[in-house]
């Protein structure tokens, strides 16, 4: 069954339709790349724990939202539960470089009155060669906004792992430091459970139950 | 035992529609309630916001903010669904609406209130007993005890008498047998604190309006279906590894079920909100225009019989039927929406089925452990399907326990994608492309579209219970009917969680077709 974990986290992936948002996502929790996908109805959800320390697992509930305008007035409905996003844009697209400020704009917009921790994903980087933003200029904008950068491939599995795992590490401090807290009404940051601790009179009485063999 | 089986089915059965129709009729009977209040304040009533058919939990939800539109139908010409039904007092079959989100809530942690209560009570209890304790529990938590209370001891259970009774006598078995001391000792208790309050709260706030709006606040559906899934989670921690129970739950929450209920229902808010923000904004010509329509379009979700007409065996040609009949149904709603999913998860449940009533002379008396197996199974999600099926062609040799956990899977997959195809028509339907096909008509697709699935489900839980009961023929009874009756109920639940995914559409086509009126204008 289910592992066991301390948070579950919901993370929220957005960014300019085609950048790669449900590959990454994929590879990540699937462990594979497919070569042709489908664009995004909405939002699609995913999730996967991921182990911060020894023996410290969290949950990740991944929200992939379709990139396209023409969803826009819908997904912005989704932002406001999530702790955590990954703002992506393309490596080997200008645009959609240009357009991470919108994003960024619209997501600060409609998560209020929570906070959310963002990560920048130039993604594609296995396609350097038809690289239209430099590394540099990401992070110089990274920067700006206060967030991590990193470059990543669903493709050939690059950095996938550490982009969600550094994003995991960071909202895990926030919420250890009493930063970001799990609040009734809000889905950012649920709390799991460990083993052996929660007893209420139910599992007592469950404990004496007969074998069913 | 097998008249056992069917007796405890019926009764399921015959509770379930009551509900239903309690649920209906509550809404009929609601009227006469708020036609004054209409009458006082004729542009915009302060009534309740009454849009949603059964489901409370979306009732309302702009009443403590903002002053809301009534869309509640003026004094309905047509007779009642139920006229046994309906004359229940209004007041109380408000409360059993609420009473059945509850309780498909608390169904929701069924897997493991039948569970808790089967190794205790015994065979002679009956798989009511514990939903009954499950509401119970719930609505104590809630602080909505007179809900589950009174609904156990509904004295006007209209369609099967026996099924009101059944509940109670049921729940007095599982007291004497639990010993549960709380229940028993707190039951009348309950009951009586439950009459007054709701005494007390008839007089300051009539049709419950203001409190509805509390519960509201604190339960959405979503909300209670993940606290049931977390409690069922916290058992888990507790539970010893080599104990196999089906987490129906679980698996829901696996196969994203909850994350689909939960976007839908955000959604649907959302659309309430804007069809509430249009409706203030228009004149008062304007208004009972476009009201009327947005009642029309209300009257189709209502007009909706969810009950399952008698089921035919469910053979593999069913499933190409079905296959079909969801295609169609999506093709003509001019959504862009491909049952892609729903349709391998249906492919997959058929055939594991088809295969599994090949070889049912093979199956061993002993529940064989095989935890591994149906690990793999759970791991493998949307993907293998025909992986799974080769599995199951291979390994012939399923126990009857190995049979009721994946039939309890089944039964949680096919759910959650079920809800996530409405909640991607919703989406489809929400962004505004040109609706080529009126709103009303929609509604009446996907009316059929949720019946069809719900039919669908209803099917194959019980090819599943007869697998099952095939398979497990020499068990003894004990054994056997706590796992019979636990799919029997995943499978009452699973139709419940359909129907509510259903009823989220409505704002969203309320909302749908005022864009589509206001781009023509």
């Amino acid at each position: 069954m289910e592992a066991i974990w301390l948070y579950q986290f919901r993370l929220i992936v957005i960014g300019d339709s085609t950048v790669g948002k449900s590959c990454l996502i994929r590879r990540f929790t699937e462990g594979r790349f497919a070569q042709v996908s489908d664009p995004t109805v909405g939002v699609d959800f995913f999730s996967r724990l991921v182990e911060i320390e020894p023996g410290k697992r969290i949950k990740l509930q991944i929200w992939d939202t379709a990139g396209q305008e023409r969803f826009r007035s819908i997904t912005r409905a989704y932002y406001r539960n999530s702790v955590g996003g990954l703002l992506l844009f393309d490596i080997t697209n200008r645009r959609s470089f240009q357009n991470v400020h919108e994003w960024l704009e619209e997501a600060k917009a409609h998560v209020q009155p929570y906070q959310i921790v963002f990560v920048l994903v130039g993604h594609k980087c296995d396609l350097d060669t038809q690289r239209q933003v430099t590394r540099h200029e990401a992070e110089k904008l990274a920067t700006a906004y206060g967030m991590r950068y990193i470059e990543t491939s669903a493709r050939d599995a690059i950095n996938v792992e550490k982009a969600f795992t550094d994003l995991t590490r960071d909202i895990y401090e926030l919420v250890r430091k009493g930063e970001i807290n799990i609040q009734e009404g809000w889905e950012g940051v649920k709390s799991g459970f460990v083993p052996n601790v929660v007893h209420s009179s139910e599992e007592v009485i469950k404990s004496d139950r007969r074998c069913l063999c | 035992m097998s008249s056992e089986d069917g007796k405890t089915d019926e009764e399921i059965t015959g509770t379930s529609e009551n509900i239903a129709n309690l649920g209906l009729s509550s809404n009929e009977e609601s009227i006469p309630e708020e036609i004054p209040q209409s009458a006082e304040t004729p542009k915009i009533p302060k009534a309740a916001a009454t849009q949603d058919i059964e489901h409370v939990c979306h009732e309302e939800r702009h009443e403590e903010c903002c002053d809301t539109v009534n869309l509640e139908a003026a004094p309905d010409p047509k007779p009642d669904l139920d006229s046994e039904a309906s004359a229940k007092g209004s007041t109380w079959s408000t409360w059993g609406t609420w009473g059945k989100s509850l309780l498909s809530s608390a169904s929701a942690s069924v897997g493991h209130g039948i569970s808790a209560v089967r190794e205790k009570a015994g065979v002679t209890l009956r798989i009511r007993t514990s939903e009954s304790e499950e509401s119970a529990e719930i609505g104590e938590a809630e602080a909505g005890e007179e809900v589950s209370v009174e609904k156990a001891d509904s004295p006007t259970e209209p369609t099967s008498p026996t099924a009101g009774r059944g509940v109670f006598s049921a729940l007095t078995n599982a007291v004497q047998n639990t010993g549960k001391s709380v229940l028993s000792g707190g039951l009348d208790a309950l009951e009586f604190i439950g009459k007054k309050t709701m005494n007390v709260l008839a007089e300051s706030d009539p049709g419950f309006k203001k409190t509805k709006t509390l519960m509201e606040k604190t339960a959405s559906l979503s909300q209670m279906l993940r606290e049931a899934k977390e409690k069922e989670k916290r058992r888990l921690a507790e539970q010893v590894s080599d104990e196999r129970t089906a987490h129906y739950g679980m698996l829901f929450d696996k196969y994203q079920g909850l994350s689909h209920l939960e976007a839908l229902e955000i959604l649907s808010n959302e659309s309430e909100t804007k069809v509430q923000a249009h409706l203030s904004s228009l004149g008062e010509e304007a208004l009972e225009a476009i009201k009327a329509e947005l009642i029309a379009i209300k009257d189709i979700f209502l007009q909706k019989d969810f009950e399952n007409e008698e089921e035919s065996d469910s053979k593999g040609e069913e499933t190409e039927e079905f296959t079909r009949m969801l295609t169609e149904l999506l093709f003509e709603l001019h959504v862009a929406a491909t049952p892609d999913k729903l349709n391998k998860a249906m492919k997959k449940a058929h055939d594991w089925l088809l295969a599994e009533s090949l070889h049912p002379e093979e199956q061993p008396e002993t529940l064989s452990v095989n935890v591994q197996e149906v690990a793999e199974v759970v791991e493998d999600n949307t993907t293998g399907a025909t992986e799974v099926v080769g599995k199951a062609e291979v390994k012939k040799k399923l126990s009857s326990e190995d049979i009721y956990m994946k039939s309890i899977e089944n039964l949680a997959e096919i759910t959650a994608r079920c809800i996530e195809q409405l909640h991607k028509v919703a989406e489809l339907i929400l962004h505004g492309q040109d609706v080529e096909k009126p709103v009303k008509d929609q509604a009446v697709v996907l009316a059929k579209l949720t019946s069809a699935m719900c039919k669908e489900v209803s099917s194959l839980s019980k090819s599943f219970i007869d697998l099952l009961t095939a398979a497990g023929s020499k068990l003894k009874a004990e054994v056997l009917n706590p796992t019979v009756s636990s799919i029997q109920l995943e499978g009452n639940n699973s139709t419940t969680y359909i129907q509510d995914a259903f009823r989220l559409l409505l704002p969203i086509l309320q909302f749908s077709h005022i864009q589509a009126t206001s781009s023509k204008a």
